[in-house]
């Protein structure tokens, strides 16, 4: 097994495509973690008694800066420029930590959705697998947009229901994945054999069938990862996603949509309002495509 | 023949497969894959099951060890009707009504034998509530039970291991479930099965993957001894060794059954490795047996044509050997419309009238000795 896995690295890593992914994945999850020596969550407008910066009760509420909306062109205390008053730096670097948690949370969550219902309806078979696979076309049928919207609107719109309405309508490609790979699986012999030693139903799956089908899924909740991150954005954008003031980058780029053409006869003027959040987006989903690429790679046998 | 322990007894044993089509999968077609079939296997005798590809063989197999429901039928093992064991509460309830209950009521208990005269005073002592309650009690232990009898052992080694477990959870998973034997005891248990079958002990840490063929089949050998059981099914079990490996396989089988006083049925369309083996052959053909007799006897004197056509396909390594093949012309028809009356019918080179319109039932021609023809011993 050691020297499989020495194998699988040597490949993994010899694969620019895939040292472009891990590396700015890995550029990511620094950023996440050391966001607060990146970018303080302090205020320096406010003063606490000591004459120092107030901390922020909640550091993902990014801090009024200016009174001014119109957006500030990079400058050497804000790099990246301000919009409405916020720095955007700020706002990517947080966002980054906002667009892990949603993207882990919603496809962790999803995933596990779609594997039990989907290796219940592959496993049984039968009218079991006819009735949930019927409640998953039922799912898909819906648009996703369209859906969303009305869950936020019984739900109430906020990041949190966002992610619910993610997760709600998010299982299903999962489930039929994992079940059309167990379709294959349940006939193998070591299946039958583990049946006619009577082990227990919720074992073969979890024991025998789970761990040889589950690689796919894998490398399919890594690619959705990246696009969830972008359908947040675009629900954000929207103005049904994180709340006015949140470090998110759909948020931010709501910020822009006023700015978004320039000024007049100036058509770049405002290109650090979505350039940076914009760009963060981009490598973001890329990292987890090119990274989703690469675990595809080393896990599908065909080609190996 | 008849001071022999009958270990496990088919009955009209029958599997039809549905072949489902459009929009609400209705079924159009049943594929007859076992049709009627019945047979007895002797406590530690070996049954050789043979027959061409897709006779049924290995649906008996995987019927017998209740992969597959049976469609109709009854599996009794030593003194107990297993048929039950497996279905859902109120189909297993319809099943004892519809084969005893009604038969208790209707017909003439002085008839009743075997089984069916054990269940009479059964259902006479306790009624028929305390008949049921008795029938489907302890089903759980029931079933353990019964997967302890019998096991099984795959024809392709390089699937019959699931890849991601290591070799001393493969074996030991059902035995440790079964309370065969105590968590305490795996490793040393494990390793005493390995051993047996000639793999080191110290490999039950090992994946699958760095077995070859022939270890990994002994390792599905270990895994079926390891429950104990009395009954192996061995589904092609050597068929995808190649000849070498398959000889070893083959003597450990031969060794393991003196040991345990194991009983096979052995499942192949390999008829030189059947010759080997078996005390009893079964020739199947299209889903029927045709001929069901000692080894010695089948192989020497086989009254069906089919069997006799079987025997001159086997090739003697020898190349001054003349000898008469008989070349059956045409396929296997499909099971889906198998053809009336005998279903050899029309490859059969003595096909006469009457047998394109009567089964020929299966009968006993001299003890011991099973044939399912009209005309039985007529192909020269």
């Amino acid at each position: 097994m050691n020297t499989e896995l020495k194998r699988t690295l040597r490949k993994l890593f010899k694969n620019p495509s895939a040292i472009l992914g891990f590396s700015l994945l890995t550029f990511f999850i620094i950023v996440a973690i050391f966001a607060p020596l990146i970018s303080p969550p302090i205020n320096p407008m406010f003063p606490d008694e000591n004459g120092n910066p107030m901390k922020l009760d909640n550091p993902y509420i990014m801090p009024i800066l200016s009174w001014s909306s119109d957006p500030v062109p990079p400058s050497k205390d804000h790099p990246f420029g301000m919009i409405a008053g916020r720095d955007i730096l700020y706002g990517v670097v947080w966002g980054t930590r906002t667009a892990f948690k949603i993207g882990l949370i919603v496809v962790t969550a999803s995933t596990f959705f779609g594997i039990i219902i989907g290796s219940i309806a592959g496993y049984f078979g039968g009218w079991v697998d006819e009735v949930l696979m019927r409640i998953t076309d039922v799912f898909l049928s819906i648009p996703f947009l369209l859906a969303a919207m009305v869950l936020t609107t019984i739900l109430g719109s906020g990041l949190d229901k966002v992610m619910i309405a993610m997760i709600i309508f998010g299982w299903m490609a999962t489930a039929r994945l994992i079940r059309a790979n167990i379709l294959q699986v349940k006939e193998e012999q070591f299946v039958l054999a583990a049946k006619a030693l009577g082990i227990k139903n919720y074992i073969i799956i979890l024991r025998h069938i789970l761990p040889n089908t589950i690689f796919p899924v894998l490398v399919q909740a890594t690619m959705r990862l990246g696009s969830l991150v972008i359908t947040a954005a675009a629900l954000s954008f929207l103005g049904l996603g994180a709340p006015i003031g949140y470090a998110d980058w759909g948020s931010m780029l709501n910020y822009t949509r006023n700015y978004i053409l320039g000024a007049s006869g100036q058509a770049l003027a405002y290109w650090y309002t979505v350039f940076y959040p914009g760009i963060a987006m981009v490598l973001f989903v890329l990292a987890w495509n090119l990274v989703g690429d690469a675990l595809r790679d080393v896990f599908d046998p065909k080609l190996k | 023949m008849s001071e022999k322990k009958v270990l496990l007894k088919i009955e009209n044993l029958v599997k039809y497969f549905p072949i489902r089509a459009g929009v609400f999968k209705r079924i159009i077609a049943w594929v007859k894959a076992v049709d009627d079939v019945s047979f007895e296997i002797y406590e530690g005798e070996t049954v050789g099951l043979v027959g061409e590809s897709g006779c049924g063989k290995t649906t008996i197999g995987m019927t017998l060890l209740r992969l597959y429901e049976p469609t109709s039928g009854r599996i009794i093992v030593g003194n107990e009707d297993t048929t039950y064991y497996f279905m859902p509460y109120f189909k297993a309830k319809k099943y004892i009504k519809k084969t005893y209950i009604k038969k208790f009521e209707n017909e003439d208990p002085e008839k009743f034998t075997g089984i069916d005269k054990k269940y009479y005073e059964l259902y006479k002592q306790l009624g028929e509530s305390g008949f049921y309650s008795k029938l489907l009690s302890n089903i759980k232990e029931k079933r353990s039970e019964f997967r302890k009898t019998m096991q099984i052992v795959f024809q392709d080694p390089y699937s019959s291991l699931n890849p991601r477990i290591r070799i001393k959870t493969i074996v030991s998973e059902g035995p440790v479930m079964h309370k065969v034997i105590k968590k305490s005891e795996i490793i040393d248990k494990v390793k005493a099965a390995l051993e047996e079958v000639g793999i080191h002990g110290d490999h039950m840490y090992r994946f699958p993957h760095q077995f070859s063929g022939g270890q990994r089949q002994r390792i599905g050998m270990a895994r079926a001894l390891l429950m104990n059981p009395k009954l192996i099914v061995a589904d092609e079990a050597v068929a995808a060794l190649d000849v070498s490996i398959r000889s070893q396989v083959i003597n450990l089988m031969l060794d393991l059954q003196k040991k345990h006083n194991l009983t096979y049925l052995f499942i192949s369309h390999d008829l030189s490795v059947i010759k080997y083996i078996s005390d009893r052959v079964v020739v199947m053909y299209l889903g029927k047996i045709v001929e069901n007799a000692p080894k010695k006897v089948l192989f020497e004197d086989p009254l069906h044509p089919y069997t006799k056509a079987l025997m001159s396909a086997i090739p003697v390594p020898n190349p001054d050997y003349k000898k008469k093949r008989i070349i059956l012309t045409g396929d296997v028809p499909s099971p889906v419309n198998p053809p009336s009356g005998c279903r050899f019918h029309p490859r059969c080179p003595v096909a006469k009238e009457i047998c394109s319109k009567e089964e020929p039932p299966l009968k006993e021609i001299q003890p011991g000795h099973f044939v399912a023809c009209h005309f039985p011993g007529s192909l020269k």
